[in-house]
C-alpha cells in the first residue's frame, strides 16, 4: 500500500506547485510601459519602455506581456508583431525573485496622431506550463505624433502670396504700448524713442521700436470633410501638414495665426477651435491640436463650423485673412466662402489635390484659389 | 537563433537520455517480474543480473535515434533479439529478453514508419501502471524483493518523468517562441532549474515520507466502513455476519508490506559487494545532485546578479532595497559608501560634483556659470595624465545631464557606470 502513498505523495506535489503559481504568480508583480518622449515629429523615432518587476520570492519562470497599440507606430526589426487592425506586440520576460528588467524598443512615428497604450495583458504558467495564468493591468502611456512640415520650397510661393496680402493691410500707425523691439538709431527717429538703458550697456543709441496698433490676422480654415463616398485620408493629411506648416510660417513672421476645423479631437470629440496668437506656446498648441485629429469620426461642413465660431469669438471680418484648405470643390461652399472673401478682401483657398485630379475652382479678383499638388 | 539551436539540441539530447532511462526501467522491470514468475526464487531473481541484460536494449534504443540508414537500421533491429537470446543463461531468460527485443522492433517501426522527430520516445504516465502491476504481482508470489524493486523502479521513474515533462514543454515554448526578440533564454533555462531543484527536493520528501505517515492508519477504517456498508447493501448476508466477514478481509487488505531489503546473493562474492555498495552508492549520488545543485544555483545567482552576460539588451536590477533581511553588502567585499543616500539622480549628481571638485583641486572654486561640457572640457585641459577618450566624457556628461534635467529616474547601472569612468568609490 505504501506504493500508493508513494504516487499519492507526488501528485499532491504535482497538483501543489500548480495552485501555488495560480495563487501566487501574480502578487508583487507589476509592469508598465512609457514612451521616451510624449511627442515627436512625424517619422521620428523614439523609444518605448517596458519595465516589469517582480517584488517576491517566487520567481516567475515565463512571463508575457502582451499590449497593442495603432498602426502608425512602427517597431523596427520586430517579428513578434501581429500586424492587422492595430499592432499587437508580445514580448516574453523571466524573472528572478525581486528583479527589476527594463526594456527599450525603439519605433518610428510613422503616422500622424494620438497614440495610447491603457492595457497590458500579463500571462504566465507554472512550472510544466500546463495551464495559462492571466492578468491584466491598466497602463497609462500616451504619445502625440506631430504632422511634419510639408516642401517648403514648394510652399514658399503660396505663403509670399499670403504674406504680401497680410502686409499691405497692416495699418503703418505705431501702438506706444506694445514694444516689439530695439534697434540702432537712425536720424529720423525721434529722442523719446531713445532707450537709454541699452545705449549705456552697448555705447551707441539704440532706440525702441513698437508693434502696429491693430495688426493682420490668420485664420486657417481646415476642411476635412470628404467630397464623396470615397474616403481620402492621403489628401486629408497633407492638408493637416499644410495647415501645421503655415502656421509655424506665420509664427515665425510674428503674425498671429489661428486655426478653425470641422475635424474633431480624438480625446475630447469636439471641433478643432483656436483662437488667434502666436509665439512658440501657441503653435506648440496648434500642433497638439492638429496631431489630435481624428479622421474617423464625423464631420460637419466647414462654413456653418466657422460661421458658428465666428460669432462665438466675435471675429471682425476685416482685421482676418481666411486660409482655406480643403480639397472639396463643391460650388455651395466655394461661394459662400467667396462671400467671406468678399469681406476679408484677399482671403486665399489652398486645394491640395493629386496628380490627377482635375481642379474647378477658379480665382477671382477676391478670393484667390491656389493647387497644392499632393504627393502619392 | 544559432546559440538558440545549439540551447536547443543539447536539450533535446538531455530529454532524449531521460525518456530512455524511464524506458529502460519499465523494461527491467517487466523483464525481472517475468523471470520471477518462471522461477520462484534463487539467484535468478537477483535484479543487477537482469541489468546488464537488459542494458544492450538501453544501447540500442540510443543508437537508432542516430541510424539514418535503413539498413543499418533493420540490420541492428534484427541483430539485437539475436543477441538477447545469447545473452541469457537460460530459456526462462532468453525469452524474457527476446520479448523485451520485440516490442522495441515494433516501436521502431512505429518511428521509422513516422517522421522522426514526431515520434515521443517518453512513456505516458499511464506506464505508472505497469509498475503497479508489478508490485502486486510480487506481492501474490510473495516476493518482497520484486516487490522492493518495482517500488524503488516507480520512484524513479516519477522522478524521470517530471524532469521530462517540464524539460519537453521548455523545448516546446522556446521552439515555439525562438523568432521574439529579445527571448530571455539562459535566465530562463536558469529559473527553471532553480525551481525544478526546488520542486525535486519536496518531490522526494514527500514520496519518501507520505508512506511513513501511514495514513491507511486513518484511510483503511474509512473505506472498510465503505465497502462494508456497499456489501451490506448488496448482499443478502445479515448485518452481523457481513460485518464479520467484512473485519477479516480487512484486515488481510490493511497488513502493512514490509519492504526489506534485498535478499543477500546466494552466488558470487562480486554481486554480494555488488549488493552492499548499490545503495551506498544511490544514496552518494543523490547527496551530491543535491548539494550541487545547490551550489549551481548559487553560482548562478551570483552570475546573475554580479557578473552578467548579457543575452539581450535588457537591463536587469536586483531590488535589494526591497529585502530588509537580505543585504547585497553580504556577497559584496566592499561597503555602500553610507554618505551616498538619496534617489539614484541624487547619487549620480553627488558623484558627478565629487569628480569635479577633485579634478578642480581645493583652492580653485567650480565656475557656476559653466556648462558641464565646458567643465569637463577644462579637466582635460588641466590633468593632462588624466584625460579620458572623448566617448567617457560623452557618457559622463549624458548621464549628468539625464540626472540632473531629466524627468525620469535613472538607473543602478547608470550609477555604476558614472563611478567606474570617474574612478568614484
Amino acid at each position: 500500500m505504501e506504493i500508493l502513498f508513494v504516487i499519492l505523495g507526488a501528485f499532491f506535489v504535482y497538483f501543489f506547485q500548480g495552485i501555488l503559481f495560480a495563487h501566487y504568480w501574480d502578487r508583487g508583480l507589476s509592469a508598465q510601459i512609457h514612451f521616451a518622449k510624449s511627442e515627436i515629429g512625424e517619422g521620428e523615432s523614439c523609444e518605448l519602455k517596458e519595465i516589469i518587476v517582480n517584488k517576491k520570492l517566487l520567481p516567475v519562470p515565463m512571463l508575457h506581456v502582451k499590449f497593442e497599440t495603432d498602426r502608425g507606430l512602427e517597431f523596427q526589426g520586430e517579428k513578434n508583431m501581429n500586424v492587422s487592425d492595430r499592432c499587437y506586440k508580445n514580448d516574453i520576460f523571466s524573472l528572478m525573485m525581486y528583479q527589476k528588467i527594463t526594456r527599450t524598443l525603439s519605433f518610428t512615428g510613422k503616422k500622424r496622431g494620438y497614440y495610447q497604450i491603457s492595457r497590458l495583458d500579463l500571462v504566465s504558467s507554472d512550472l510544466f506550463m500546463k495551464n495559462s495564468l492571466l492578468h491584466s493591468m491598466e497602463n497609462q502611456a500616451q504619445i502625440l505624433v506631430y504632422p511634419r512640415a510639408v516642401d517648403m520650397t514648394k510652399l514658399s510661393v503660396p505663403f509670399k502670396n499670403m504674406m504680401g496680402t497680410v502686409l499691405t493691410r497692416q495699418y503703418s500707425y505705431e501702438d506706444p504700448f506694445e514694444f516689439r523691439g530695439i534697434r540702432q538709431y537712425q536720424s529720423y527717429d525721434s529722442m523719446k524713442d531713445v532707450n537709454w538703458k541699452a545705449s549705456a550697456k552697448t555705447g551707441e543709441l539704440k532706440v525702441n521700436v513698437h508693434d502696429y496698433t491693430s495688426r493682420q490676422e490668420v485664420m486657417l480654415l481646415l476642411d476635412l470633410k470628404d467630397e464623396t463616398q470615397l474616403v481620402r485620408d492621403d489628401i486629408k493629411e497633407e492638408s493637416i501638414r499644410l495647415a501645421n506648416s503655415l502656421a509655424g510660417l506665420f509664427a515665425l513672421k510674428g503674425i498671429p495665426v489661428g486655426i478653425i476645423s470641422n475635424g474633431r479631437d480624438i480625446l475630447t470629440k469636439e471641433e478643432l477651435c483656436l483662437s488667434t496668437g502666436s509665439g512658440r506656446p501657441h503653435i506648440q498648441a496648434v500642433r497638439e491640436c492638429l496631431a489630435r485629429l481624428d479622421l474617423k469620426q464625423p464631420v460637419r461642413e466647414i462654413m456653418k463650423v466657422c460661421g458658428e465660431r465666428a460669432k462665438e469669438k466675435g471675429l471682425k471680418p476685416g482685421s482676418i485673412l481666411y486660409v482655406m484648405i480643403s480639397y472639396s470643390q463643391r460650388v455651395e461652399q466655394y461661394e459662400e466662402f467667396c462671400s467671406v472673401g468678399h469681406e476679408c478682401k484677399g482671403s486665399i483657398w489652398l486645394l491640395p489635390l493629386l496628380r490627377n485630379m482635375e481642379q474647378k475652382l477658379a480665382s477671382d479678383a477676391e478670393l484667390k484659389v491656389i493647387r497644392w499638388e499632393v504627393p502619392g | 537563433m544559432r546559440k538558440h539551436g545549439a540551447a536547443l539540441a543539447a536539450d533535446r539530447k538531455v530529454e532524449l537520455i531521460l525518456a530512455l532511462l524511464m524506458n529502460m526501467l519499465l523494461y527491467h522491470c517487466v523483464a525481472c517480474t517475468a523471470v520471477s514468475a518462471v522461477y520462484a526464487s534463487g539467484w535468478r531473481d537477483h535484479y543487477l543480473w537482469m541489468l546488464w541484460l537488459v542494458l544492450p536494449l538501453f544501447f540500442l534504443a540510443y543508437v537508432r535515434y542516430y541510424v539514418k540508414s535503413f539498413v543499418l537500421f533493420l540490420l541492428l533491429h534484427i541483430m539485437m533479439p539475436l543477441g538477447c537470446f545469447l545473452l541469457g543463461r537460460d530459456m526462462g531468460e532468453k525469452l524474457v529478453l527476446v520479448i523485451c527485443a520485440m516490442i522495441m522492433l515494433v516501436l521502431s517501426v512505429g518511428m521509422g514508419t513516422k517522421e522522426r522527430w514526431k515520434v515521443k520516445e517518453s512513456p505516458a504516465l499511464g506506464m505508472l501502471v505497469v509498475f503497479l502491476i508489478c508490485y502486486f504481482l510480487g506481492y501474490y508470489m510473495e516476493n518482497p524483493m520484486l516487490m522492493s524493486l518495482s517500488y524503488r523502479e516507480l520512484f524513479g521513474f516519477l522522478v524521470l518523468f517530471f524532469l521530462d515533462e517540464n524539460l519537453n514543454h521548455k523545448i516546446d515554448f522556446i521552439q515555439k517562441n525562438q523568432h521574439i526578440r529579445n527571448i530571455p533564454i539562459r535566465q530562463m533555462a536558469v529559473i527553471n532549474r532553480l525551481l525544478m531543484v526546488l520542486f525535486l527536493s519536496v518531490l522526494l520528501v514527500a514520496m519518501i515520507f507520505v508512506p511513513r505517515m501511514h495514513l491507511e492508519v486513518v484511510l483503511i477504517p474509512i473505506f472498510r466502513g465503505i465497502l462494508f456498508f456497499i456489501a451490506w447493501l448488496f448482499s443478502l448476508l445479515h448485518f452481523n455476519d457481513a460485518s464479520e466477514k467484512m473485519e477479516s478481509t480487512g484486515e488481510k487488505m490493511g497488513q502493512i508490506m514490509q519492504l526489506g531489503g534485498m535478499e543477500p546473493a546466494k552466488e558470487g562474492l562480486l554481486w554480494a559487494i555488488l549488493e552492499k555498495l548499490l545503495p551506498i552508492l544511490v544514496i552518494a549520488l543523490l547527496a551530491a545532485a543535491f548539494v550541487g545543485g545547490i551550489a549551481y544555483l548559487l553560482y548562478r545567482l551570483y552570475k546573475g546578479f554580479y557578473a552578467e552576460e548579457k543575452e539581450n539588451t535588457d537591463e536587469k536590477e536586483f531590488l535589494s532595497g526591497e529585502l530588509f533581511w537580505f543585504s547585497r553588502e553580504l556577497f559584496s567585499g566592499r561597503k555602500e559608501n553610507k554618505k551616498d543616500g538619496g534617489t539614484i539622480n541624487q547619487r549620480i549628481r553627488k558623484c558627478y560634483r565629487r569628480y569635479v571638485k577633485k579634478g578642480f583641486g581645493r583652492k580653485e572654486p567650480v565656475p557656476d556659470t559653466m556648462t558641464p561640457m565646458e567643465i569637463l572640457g577644462l579637466l582635460e585641459k588641466k590633468k593632462p595624465e588624466r584625460a579620458r577618450r572623448e566617448e567617457e566624457q560623452q557618457k559622463i556628461r549624458e548621464i549628468y545631464e539625464n540626472a540632473r534635467y531629466g524627468t525620469e529616474e535613472c538607473t543602478q547601472l547608470d550609477l555604476a557606470l558614472l563611478k567606474r569612468l570617474t574612478d568614484g568609490r
